[in-house]
């Protein structure tokens, strides 16, 4: 390990052990069912543990999380593939993506509990909808990025238009592809716990939300703690290791 | 393939950037164009492969072919290896058999069988330009058109990357129009060097090189000659 990655990882472990200090210190200062300490939060959790709940609600709201994400990347992606090479798709479609972008995610969680009732479909719905413009705007961005010489050069030696999309393209665009994944996997969780707290009687959101209907604040922080280490763990594991995958030529 | 370029004139908004240039080229000819730096000779090339169009006058071809373009630039996609850049060109017309050997021929003619599985990024200066020569040749054009190709070179590297660029050539003859700013470059390559104005652009005059390339010596003084002739060319108002 290089100096640099230590002295990285020491800053980082010094940071935590200081959220720790002031949250515990926050804690002495206000009532339990405000701000519940630390160690109130573990115990909260080891009893969500224990009763078996909490994986069982984790597994519905990774499903969830997962399916939401998935449909946001394949299809933001390929819409912003096609919104960045064709600029009529993309004159006509835009305006469309802003509205999503700026029109309020809870108005879209009312909707979709009209529409599709309490469950999986709400939260799916309401993780797509929060994060495909994100990932439609990242795309295109990627493809305004290509470099206009690569492209030159393959028109040139008549390099037919598919080859052209598949082989310089596509690996020119991965690099925003997955900046974009990176912030929808941040969005996601907070998408689906919203979703959740409203639109569902399972998952961590609903979770929550119980917590909350019995002035259970260590279950609320108990909660909230497995969904911040679930989108380290996906940052982790899924995004960083795809990000170093798709750009070993660098 | 023989090429005509005739009358042409070409602005870019006020500026007038070709006036009235006039020149051909003939079967398997090297043909250099010298001119001064930001005198037009990139938007020739660019006339000559129809990415622009003239506003005046013609380019015309004997014959249907195709044209290939050595770039300033090396233009290798950085994600794929020097055998894959070879072949990205080749593909989606050459079967696979046909298209290892062509790839492979190439890859042993610049001296880069180490480098074939080689990203970009691992490559010098002069190792990429071998690969982007080999990617022009590989696709087998009947017009090539270099746009200072070995302009970010060292001199030694130049004549090395000259000498192999004429090595090509003899193996598999093509017309080739060959855009540079440099004298020595010229003397050495060129059947003929037609040598440009600054703006608005014409061809000033096109010299001759009766010396077959491989007897050339940059210290022939036949070849100083011409050199010193296109020098009093190019400097002249």
């Amino acid at each position: 390990m290089s100096n640099f990655s230590i002295r990285n990882n020491f800053r980082w472990i010094i940071s935590v052990i200081c959220g720790l200090i002031l949250w515990n210190v926050l804690s002495m200062i206000y009532l339990e069912y405000v701000i519940p300490s630390p160690e109130a939060t573990i115990k909260a959790l080891l009893s969500l543990i224990a009763s078996g709940q909490l994986f069982y609600f984790a597994r519905i709201t990774i499903g969830r999380a997962m399916a939401g994400f998935s449909l946001s990347f394949f299809i933001g992606g390929s819409m912003g593939l096609i919104m960045g090479l064709n600029d009529k798709v993309h004159d006509f479609l835009r305006p469309w993506v802003t509205f999503l972008q700026v029109s309020p995610t809870i108005s879209w969680l009312l909707i979709a509990m009209i529409w599709f009732g309490l469950g999986d479909g709400v939260a799916v719905f309401i993780i797509f909808i929060a994060t495909f413009p994100v990932m439609i705007i990242n795309t295109i961005e990627g493809v305004r990025q290509v470099d206009p010489n690569l492209v030159q050069m393959a028109q040139t030696f008549e390099v037919p238009r598919s080859c052209l999309i598949r082989e310089i393209y596509i690996p020119s665009i991965l690099p925003y592809i997955m900046a974009g994944a990176s912030i929808i996997m941040g969005m996601t969780w907070k998408a689906v716990a919203m979703a959740e707290v409203l639109g569902a009687t399972t998952g961590i959101g609903a979770g929550m939300s119980w917590g909350r209907v019995n002035l259970e604040t260590p279950e609320v922080f108990a909660w909230t703690l497995l969904l911040v280490t679930l989108g380290f763990v996906s940052e982790w594991l899924l995004i960083r290791p795809l990000q170093a995958k798709f750009s070993w030529w660098k | 393939m023989d090429l005509q370029v005739e009358n042409v004139a070409k602005s870019w908004g006020e500026i007038q950037v070709l006036y009235d240039l006039n020149f051909s080229l003939g079967e398997n000819e090297i043909l250099c164009i010298l001119g001064p730096s930001g005198c037009g000779k990139t938007t020739i090339l660019n006339l000559i492969s129809g990415i622009i169009r003239p506003d005046a006058g013609s380019v015309r071809f004997s014959c249907e072919g195709k044209t290939g373009y050595v770039f300033q630039e090396p233009r290798l996609l950085p994600w794929k290896t020097v055998y894959d850049n070879i072949a990205f060109v080749l593909k989606h017309w050459m079967s696979q058999d046909e298209l290892d050997k062509t790839v492979k021929g190439y890859i042993e003619m610049m001296e880069l069988n180490q480098f074939k599985d080689a990203y970009p990024r691992q490559l010098s200066g002069g190792m990429k330009q071998r690969v982007s020569l080999a990617r022009a040749f590989a696709y087998n054009p009947d017009l090539l058109l270099m746009d200072e190709p070995f302009k970010s070179l060292d001199l030694t590297l130049r004549f090395s990357l000259i000498k192999l660029l004429l090595k090509l050539w003899r193996s598999q003859p093509k017309s080739i129009v060959f855009v540079t700013h440099e004298v020595s470059e010229a003397i050495l390559l060129g059947d003929r060097v037609c040598v440009l104005s600054s703006k608005p652009t014409y061809v000033k005059d096109c010299i001759s090189i009766d010396i077959h390339q491989e007897e050339r010596e940059i210290s022939d003084p036949r070849l100083l000659m011409i050199e010193g002739k296109l020098y009093k060319l190019l400097a002249e108002e």
